[in-house]
């Protein structure tokens, strides 16, 4: 794969996710843009770079977020080690895989940040002036219904952009090493 | 010539000024002869141009000017629109500093602001606000900026007190406070807050939808007392304490989509009264 295409890809999904997609939410409902480069390259990449660049993309979301670091590091490198496949695809993937993709990935990571929640809720249980303050966690509807809109968004984004799959050389380990 | 000797040499200083005025004298000659020369000249030896651009090059310049016209034009309505805004929030606003907002929190189902520039002067926990009320807390600073965590965050705490805006005819507005408790209010995300610790009795003919939620945290500078946090747009119940209500709270605006904040990182004016002596 061709790390610097990778780069430049990332940056611009990070940086549309913090400028644009503020401005793109539904009924207070934001997409997840970061999401889309990692489908990209869980749909087309071996598994193993696949998830080392899910993995690259989650950090990165991590460091510009309120969240917990790692937790979407980890998200996408369980669900891009869940897509993808070894040897990696030169099929051009089908809208419908696109948005089941999304779907797949959106979900797990939604599923981790409820989990992590549950456990370490981000408004913590005490006592106010007039009694109980229960505990506040991200609400599980926005979680899942950005699942959605993202996995919705994907399929316009990706399908005109795997025809670029090519500039980002995914290429299957055992070509590669034939190449060597 | 002795006497024009004398006159151009010795004495100038008394003949020049003393000289007669002849030329009005020969005008009938002088002013048509030099007006057709003048026409014959400028016809035969015209003076060069002080602008010598092609017409096209004007024209492209004109078009740039214009559009810059119309630039500098929307800037400076937007700059009164926006002035105008702040001269709402009274005496608050000379205990603030305008940012820029970068961009939001990059989860998007995190509630912040991200601010690029210089973060001197600022530390954790300062206030932020926007024309109509209050929008969070500095949450992070960093060398290249800063993160505000909105009021509508999950999990953003701070005690609130009920208020009721009123206008009564040929008696201006007043603000009332409403005979509740003050009462913590908590951000849910989604641009909203709630507060889940009143007793649902006790709002019964006090509190009505549109009714306004204001600053009453003493952990807050003593100057944003009474700010605002939002306004009432549901009240409901606890699915599993019918008996505690849930009021959903929202603010004026889209918090993610504010395009600048004010910062309170300016010290109040300390006012000394001195005692009298004796």
């Amino acid at each position: 794969m061709r790390w610097l295409a990778f780069v430049i890809m990332t940056y611009v999904a990070i940086g549309l996710q913090l400028g644009v997609a503020r401005q793109m939410s539904i009924d207070g409902v934001i997409p997840n843009l970061p999401l889309v480069p990692v489908v990209f390259i869980a749909m087309y990449a071996p598994r193993s770079q696949a998830m080392l660049a899910a993995f690259v993309i989650g950090t990165v979301q991590d460091l510009l977020t309120l969240q917990p670091p790692g937790l979407y590091a980890l998200g996408y490198a369980l669900a891009a080690g869940l897509l993808g496949s070894p040897n990696g695809s030169s099929h051009r993937a089908h809208a419908v895989k696109l948005f089941g993709g999304a779907l797949v990935v959106g979900f797990m990571s939604a599923g981790l940040i409820y989990l992590h929640g549950m456990l370490y809720p981000a408004g913590t249980p005490g006592r106010g002036p007039e009694g109980v303050l229960r505990a506040i966690r991200v609400p599980t509807s926005q979680l899942f219904s950005q699942a959605i809109y993202t996995a919705i968004l994907t399929p316009l984004i990706l399908s005109p952009l795997s025809r670029m799959r090519g500039w980002i050389a995914f290429a299957p380990s055992r070509r590669r090493m034939d190449d060597d | 010539m002795v006497l024009a000797a004398a006159s151009a040499f010795v004495f100038p200083a008394y003949t020049s000024p003393n000289r007669p005025r002849l030329e009005g004298v020969f005008a009938p000659v002088s002013v048509p002869s030099g007006a057709i020369a003048g026409r014959l000249r400028n016809r035969f030896f015209p003076l060069p141009a002080a602008d010598a651009r092609q017409a096209a090059e004007l024209q492209l310049e004109n078009a740039l000017l214009r559009s810059e016209l119309d630039y500098l034009s929307d800037q400076v309505a937007r700059l009164i629109e926006l002035n105008r805004d702040r001269e709402r929030m009274g005496q608050v606003r000379h205990l603030c500093s305008a940012v820029p907002v970068e961009g939001a929190d990059s989860s998007g189902v995190r509630q912040t602001l991200s601010i690029r520039g210089s973060a001197d002067g600022l530390r954790p926990g300062l206030a932020a606000l926007y024309p109509q009320g209050i929008v969070g807390q500095v949450e992070t600073v960093g060398l290249a900026g800063f993160r505000i965590r909105l009021v509508t965050d999950p999990g953003f705490r701070v005690l609130g007190r009920f208020r009721r805006v009123m206008q009564a005819d040929g008696e201006g507005v007043s603000s009332e406070l409403l005979q509740l408790p003050p009462a913590v209010v908590e951000g849910v995300g989604r641009n909203a807050m709630v507060v889940r610790t009143l007793p649902r009795a006790d709002l019964e003919g006090v509190l009505k939808i549109g009714d306004a939620v204001t600053l009453a945290d003493n952990t807050w500078d003593e100057a944003l007392q009474g700010q605002r946090i939002g306004r009432v747009v549901a009240i409901g119940t606890l699915p599993n304490a019918p008996l505690t209500a849930e009021i959903r709270i929202e603010p004026e605006a889209i918090l993610t989509q504010l395009r600048d904040v004010l910062v309170v990182n300016r010290p109040q004016p300390v006012i000394r009264v001195d005692q009298p002596k004796g």
